[in-house]
């Protein structure tokens, strides 16, 4: 039974939306907001913002969660370079979640194949397969980059499709009898998702190295990376 | 004052403890140059990738090095730029963070502001040294910059020059790339112009007037026309970049082994150094300075620091080669200087990738 000393700070800057979730086993309190392009700005004052929300100090927090994508490579970056310092100076552990498998988060429920993406610009998306097999969840594929238009063409069972899309996008591949396309709020990531799942593998003794914890840079197959320039 | 400085501006991953901005106690460096050598120089993204996993490491080494506790960390200062985006974000964010937990002040320092501290800091075990005298006129020279300022006190920048194209430092690195020396081209062309003769080509030099502004541009168009007479039929085929291996590889430009690299290499530093210690030397004397300070990674160019010195009437100092190449050390030391002034940033720090080196307030007595 988790004690309320048992807090989890869960950070999410994987895309242009960032966000906060303060996580104890039972209660839980998230933030979201635009942080745009340039998360650096903003990440530091919002953590001391969602603590005070709570009347919770820095030092109350005992293990730190941190999407590593994929998503925006210099938004990642704000984010592990943040919980890393976390993880380090208040010499608690912390916790790699792979942002898609938050993105399936809220369908784990039920028992039908998933299928998660996460938009990576241009007209594409990072996308990963989950099914249920021996009683729990696997994730099958290695991420990969597809258009987001191709996303259900080799659909061979009903699937649900978890993850963000235009309109126009809707219409379409909802077109195809076997996408299952969630209802807009359950697309949404939301950083409760990361921090319930981090509590868990935290619980299960499953923490990272902070050294070697780092982002998941998945690259799209077209032109190689140009100085500067962010390919998701 | 100990100050904890981190710097992650370009390609080095870098922590240090500084006493009193003289004193270094600690100075780590995690240098990328092999990884960078396969690629011809930096790549950005690989550089911020290093930066992800090192930062932690170097800090934690370099607070141990300094057999201090983090109890006895007055400051925490950090590089906010100019630099790599990427790059400056990993130590911006750590550096708050930390700042924010240990509850000790953030010192947001330039980066040529710490190459300039560089000539103030001893290295561990070694005494201190007198403190350099204004007013003074800096040279700062590494691979992203030329600047000629002058000094009349902490803090008091006034640019007299810059390059208006390609920085000293990049000039040595694509000349080295031209004749397929290696990276970083500072020490390459140094090693490579070792017993070779001057005066068999002409390498413009760019006086641009009286101006104390410089121009390098010119010179590696020069060279790539000296070269090209022995460059060998080229037989690369261009690789598709994979997700496995998404940067191109550098490849290498074959030459006759007729080329007198040596010569070329020669002539090449010799018109770099040339116009460095010339508008130097004269921008000492026509501000009335009492030293000359040399900075950055070509600093440590033995025949700039030797032509130089030769031209000056007055004093030149520069910093030991471990201080002069990206280091943290002189982010701390020139936090010393700055947190004296009053400079500090909150939560909301920023990277600034163009930042421009301006003057800050006085220090106050
Ligand atoms: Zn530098």
């Amino acid at each position: 039974m988790p004690a309320a000393d048992q807090l989890l700070l869960a950070i999410d800057t994987s895309t242009e939306v960032a966000g906060l979730a303060l996580y104890d086993g039972r209660q839980v309190s998230e933030i979201s907001w635009q942080a745009g392009r340039n998360q650096t700005a903003s990440l530091l004052g919002e953590i001391r913002h969602l603590l005070r929300l709570n009347q919770r100090d820095v030092r109350d927090l005992r293990a730190v969660a941190v999407a590593i994508g994929p998503g925006s490579f210099n938004g990642l970056r704000v984010g592990l370079s943040t919980a890393k310092a976390l993880s380090y100076g208040l010499g608690i552990p912390v916790i790699g979640v792979v942002t898609l498998d938050a993105v399936a988060y809220p369908h784990v429920h039920g028992k039908g194949p998933i299928r998660a993406f996460i938009a990576a610009g241009r007209g594409r998306a990072v996308v990963a397969d989950y099914r249920w097999r021996n009683e729990r969840w696997e994730r099958l594929s290695d991420l990969r980059n597809e258009r987001l238009e191709h996303l259900a063409d080799d659909l061979l069972e009903p699937t649900i499709l978890a993850g963000e899309l235009g309109r126009e996008l809707d219409e379409k591949l909802g077109s195809n009898r076997l996408a299952v396309i969630p209802p807009p709020a359950l697309r949404v990531r939301r950083p409760s998702y990361i921090a319930e799942i981090a509590f868990q593998r935290w619980q299960a003794g499953e923490v990272d190295q902070i050294e070697s914890l780092e982002p998941i840079y998945v690259h799209g197959p077209a032109a190689p990376v140009k100085a500067e320039t962010e390919p998701v | 004052m100990i100050v904890l400085g981190i710097e992650t501006s370009c390609d080095e991953t870098a922590a240090a403890v500084v006493r009193d901005g003289r004193q270094v106690l600690a100075n780590v460096i995690q240098s990328q140059v092999d990884l960078h050598k396969t690629y011809g120089g930096i790549v950005p993204e690989l550089a911020s990738r290093q930066h992800v996993t090192a930062i932690i490491p170097v800090i934690d080494l370099a607070l141990k090095e300094a057999r201090i506790d983090r109890e006895m960390i007055d400051a925490i200062a950090v590089t906010e730029g100019p630099g790599l985006a990427g790059s400056l974000l990993v130590g911006v964010n750590v550096a708050k963070t930390l700042a924010y937990i240990w509850e000790r002040p953030l010192i947001p320092v330039n980066h040529l502001e710490g190459h300039i501290y560089a000539n103030w800091l001893s290295l561990p075990g070694e005494p201190e040294i007198s403190p350099p005298a204004f007013p003074l006129v800096c040279l700062i020279v590494s691979g992203g910059h030329t600047e000629l300022l002058l000094m009349r006190d902490h803090g008091q920048y006034e640019l007299l020059g810059r390059t208006l194209d390609d920085a000293a430092g990049e000039a040595f690195d694509k000349g080295a790339r031209i004749l397929s020396l290696g990276y970083p081209g500072g020490p390459a062309i140094q090693r490579a112009a070792e017993g070779g003769r001057l005066g068999h080509h002409a390498f413009p030099r760019a006086w641009l007037g009286d101006s104390y502004d410089f121009s390098f541009s010119g010179l590696k168009t020069a060279l790539l026309r000296a070269a090209e007479q022995y460059r060998r039929p080229v037989r690369t085929r261009a690789r598709r970049p994979t997700n496995q291996e998404p940067f191109p590889r550098h490849e290498p430009i074959e030459y006759s082994p007729n080329m007198p690299v040596a010569d070329i290499a020669a002539d090449y530093q010799d018109a770099i150094v040339d116009v460095l210690v010339e508008k130097t030397a004269r921008a000492a004397r026509e501000q009335g300075a009492r030293m000359v300070l040399l900075a950055g990674g070509v600093a440590a160019n033995t025949l700039l620091r030797r032509r130089l010195k030769a031209a000056l009437e007055i004093p030149l100092r520069y910093p030991p080669p471990i201080l002069c190449t990206d280091n943290a050390a002189m982010i701390a030391g020139a936090a010393y200087y700055a947190s004296r002034a009053g400079v500090h940033a909150g939560p909301d720090l920023d990277v600034h990738p163009q930042l421009p080196l301006a003057a800050r307030p006085a220090i106050k007595p």
